[in-house]
């Protein structure tokens, strides 16, 4: 990704997301109670999606810049 | 908790699932491999190989992690236990495990009626469609929980027969019994219900609910 700062921020941002993400899945798997199970599997799930959904971008618009798209 | 239901306990737990470890597993190296592309050194996101790793990472560790999470999930919060950790089921379930009781769910757990998976047992439908219920169903309660919620706890609609009747229809006991037989019509469209009246005692405590 040889762009503008702004698709690294993006992938930055991606990689935190997902972090959280599979952070709040380990605190469901050690500390399995109501809370942290609807936690890991709307918040971590909406994570998840919105870093696949970022990387997408960052992608599509490398793939741009070089020519492939 | 005497020591015959520890072990049967222990037995049922069998500590944390395969499943989980995976989880937990692919879990920590993602997070590992994040930290090392794009903490340790930024330009790693720059060379095909920070790409690439970065792709499997958010397209298939963390989307399998998720999934592989979702159903440990589905399978732990069928447990008795998942459902005491709310402090309103307290007395529920302690009445299932007191030798005391009379109440008609103590009585099929105390048995072992139904092995396992008592209270998801006898609080959810028929089939996948009935499974998925008693999940939203269980997603309207902790958001209850949370919120607040009328006391005295009851069920939000009448108690469906079906659920009794998957075991005990095929039982000759049951279809031989008069009163099953000249309410049958009744029985199976929940028209008049198993508990109560002069049938069934009550499957819980009224005031279970209080006691938290």
């Amino acid at each position: 990704m040889n762009n503008p700062g702004w698709t690294r921020k993006l992938v930055l941002i991606a990689g935190i997301f997902n972090i959280i993400a599979l952070l709040t899945i380990l605190l469901s798997i050690f500390n399995f109670t109501p809370l942290t199970l609807i936690i890991s599997v709307s918040v971590g799930g909406a994570l998840i999606g919105l870093s696949v959904l970022l990387y997408i971008i960052v992608v599509v618009t490398d793939l741009r810049e070089r020519g492939v798209l | 908790m005497n020591p015959f239901e520890e072990s049967v306990r222990a037995a049922n737990s069998g500590g944390i699932p395969l499943v989980a470890w995976i989880v937990i597993v692919l879990s920590i190296v993602s997070i590992a491999l994040i930290l090392i592309i794009l903490a340790k050194n930024p330009k790693n996101m720059s060379v095909p190989s920070g790409k690439w790793l970065l792709l499997i990472v958010f397209f298939i560790l963390s989307p399998t992690v998720y999934l592989l999470n979702f159903s440990v999930a589905i399978e732990d919060s069928k447990k008795v236990d998942f459902c005491n950790s709310c402090h309103v089921m307290h007395g529920y379930v302690n009445d299932l495990k007191n030798p005391d009781s009379e109440y008609l769910a103590s009585a099929h757990y105390q048995s072992r009626w139904i092995a396992n998976d008592q209270c998801f047992t006898c609080h959810s439908d028929y089939g996948l469609f009935g499974n998925m219920k008693a999940k939203m169903t269980g997603i309207r309660h902790v958001w209850a929980y949370y919120t607040g919620y009328e006391t005295p706890i009851k069920l939000y609609t009448t108690y469906n027969n079906k659920i009794c009747l998957r075991c005990h229809a095929p039982t000759l006991a049951f279809q031989e019994e008069d009163m099953h037989i000249e309410y049958a019509e009744d029985i199976l469209s929940s028209k008049t219900s198993c508990i109560g009246l002069d049938c069934h005692v009550r499957p819980h405590p009224v005031e279970a609910w209080k006691e938290q």
